[in-house]
């Protein structure tokens, strides 16, 4: 990415000016995965700042081998896995309870109309079903499809950013699908036993 | 995928194709083989189609998130805050602090020094006054009827036998450090630039031997160095206090008390810094009363070997004067007395260091 290289190379010759410019121009990128790793504002404000503040420190580090974008993604992925971000501020979807849509309370017998998980997302918008999916899986494996999914990296960028082998990628992508697909599996047996 | 599906082996080489599969990360090769197995496997196939879906759910999560308004800002602020935290801890600040203050106050000397080496004894000379204390000046432009011929020791005197220290008009005694000769008149600008004959052939002490060389009907004496140890001794120590006035009134009376001056070097809101030249052989008494001035945060010793280079010097300064003194060259012998004469104020210099202790007290209230 040409633009961000040349961000950085201003930020070398002029680095008050220019890590402002790089801060205004890669914070909503480092914000939204931050939010999709997190899955709430406050985390992902808190991970956005510290990704800026580790990226200003390793400044030196950075050896133009990856778009400023992405090895800032890399710094907020390695940021959220070494901290063992699983924070879950914001009120935790459960089966168990009545889930709040803003139009009144949906219960489960909503969601228990089809076991098809794509009737469920369409009954209930069930969006906040696969993020609580999503929000249960092992760090490792949510970071594997926030940015494969979400993201949109390429195998060979996700090796990168999380400095692993692509067969890694491979292998750790289809476990964390596996285990996205088990869990939405559960959802639909329990909501059936219902 | 049901709990009755058993899958063939067949079957578990296919799910790992899944997610390359749907990510378009399989060779050509790889696609044909999976597709051939999901033609003859109903579950499998199935299978697929949940993972579809679910990676179609997890994409459609997918929103655009902006960063709230205000964040860069804020961080921003922090990386100002990162840049003002200091590099270094506290106590390695204090230390780099301590040294560049005690670098300015000691490099003014080595500045003097090395004024000295830069071919410019003439024009920075060690001026003896009448009260037997030398005073170095700066001289370059100065009128030349203030300086004195470049040997002190060799001046034209007719009770020319080198002058035993703040003893003007004493004759030397072997095995005293003779230096400059107080009793010299201001000399005339007609004879200040160039070194005066000692007509007198007196007796030179260096290192305790006579060193005396004869050239032509002139002679040069080289100055004795006597001490045998030659050490810097610096002491940096800072000093947690309650009120810096009257820890300040303490430090001021102790020196005063032992006869000694100071300097305040830095006198702020928080903090004090002073300059206390004292003889080596009292530094540690008084380093103790200071101690006891307040809370000792840091204290450093240094101490600067100058054994090998004064012995280095210090030959070359007698090889200088042998030469002046042989040469018949006029010209070639101001300029060895002069190298000469620079290299005497060097060793002088350290001589002077070696036998004193300079203590850089910081006082600071806690």
């Amino acid at each position: 990415m040409n633009l961000g290289l040349n961000i950085f190379k201003r930020n070398k010759a002029n680095e008050v000016t220019s890590f402002e410019n790089l801060v205004l121009k890669y914070q909503d990128r480092v914000y939204g995965l931050s939010y999709q790793l997190t899955g709430n504002h406050a985390d992902a404000q808190d991970l956005t700042q510290e990704v800026f503040i580790k990226a200003y420190k390793g400044l030196s580090k950075f050896r133009h081998e990856a778009d400023i974008g992405t090895w800032l993604h890399r710094i907020t992925v390695n940021l959220y896995l070494n901290e063992k971000r699983k924070v879950i501020r914001h009120p935790v979807v459960s089966l168990d309870n009545p889930i709040n849509t803003g139009d009144g309370e949906i219960t489960r017998e909503v969601a228990a109309t089809d076991g098809d998980p794509q009737d469920i997302i369409e009954a209930i918008e069930l969006k906040d079903f696969i993020k609580t999916a999503l929000r249960e899986l092992p760090e490792e494996y949510q970071s594997v499809l926030v940015l494969r999914e979400l993201q949109g990296y390429s195998y060979d960028e996700i090796a990168k950013i999380l400095d692993c082998s692509l067969g890694t990628v491979k292998s750790r992508l289809n476990r964390a699908r596996q285990a996205m697909r088990d869990k939405v599996s559960k959802m639909n047996k329990d909501t059936r036993s219902k | 995928m049901s709990g009755n599906e058993v899958f063939s082996m067949q079957c578990h080489k296919a799910r790992e194709f899944f997610s390359p599969y749907l990510d378009g990360e399989l060779s050509s090769n790889e696609i044909e083989q999976f597709k051939q197995h999901l033609d003859t496997c109903p579950a499998c196939m199935s299978e697929l189609n949940e993972w579809k879906k679910i990676s179609h759910a997890i994409q459609g999560l997918k929103s655009t998130v902006k960063a709230p308004p205000g964040l860069a800002m804020a961080i921003n602020k922090q990386i100002e805050a990162e840049k003002k935290k200091s590099k270094f801890s506290g106590a390695k600040r204090w230390m780099a602090t301590a040294a560049a203050v005690f670098a300015l106050i000691t490099g003014s000397v080595s500045y003097v020094a090395n004024g000295f080496w830069n071919n410019l004894p003439f024009s920075v000379a060690i001026v003896e006054h009448q009260n037997g204390q030398s005073q170095q000046q700066t001289g370059i432009g100065e009128p030349q009827d203030t300086q004195v011929p470049v040997n002190n020791n060799s001046v034209n005197n007719n009770d020319n036998t080198g002058i035993e220290n703040q003893q003007p008009g004493s004759k030397i005694t072997p095995g005293k450090n003779p230096v400059t000769n107080n009793t010299q008149p201001p000399a005339t600008p007609n004879d200040t630039a160039k070194p005066t004959p000692n007509n007198n052939g007196g007796t030179v002490i260096t290192n305790g031997q006579p060193a005396q060389v004869a050239a032509n009907t002139e002679e040069y004496t080289a100055m004795a160095f006597l001490s045998n140890e030659h050490q810097k001794t610096n002491t940096m120590m800072k000093v947690a206090v309650n009120d810096l006035d009257t820890a300040g009134s303490k430090v001021e009376n102790l020196v005063n008390n032992n006869g000694l001056s100071f300097s305040n070097i830095a006198s702020q809101e928080n903090k004090k810094i002073y300059q206390i030249v004292i003889p080596k052989d009292k530094a540690d008494v008084l380093i103790a009363d200071l101690a006891n001035i307040g809370q000792v945060t840091a204290k450093n010793t240094n101490i600067q070997d100058l054994n090998e280079q004064f012995a280095s010097t210090l030959e070359q300064y007698q090889a200088k004067i042998a030469q002046a003194n042989v040469t018949t060259d006029a010209k070639e012998k101001e300029e060895l007395i002069q190298e000469a004469k620079a290299l005497e104020n060097q060793l002088k210099v350290w001589e002077k260091e070696s036998k004193q202790q300079i203590i850089v007290l910081w006082l600071e209230t806690e």
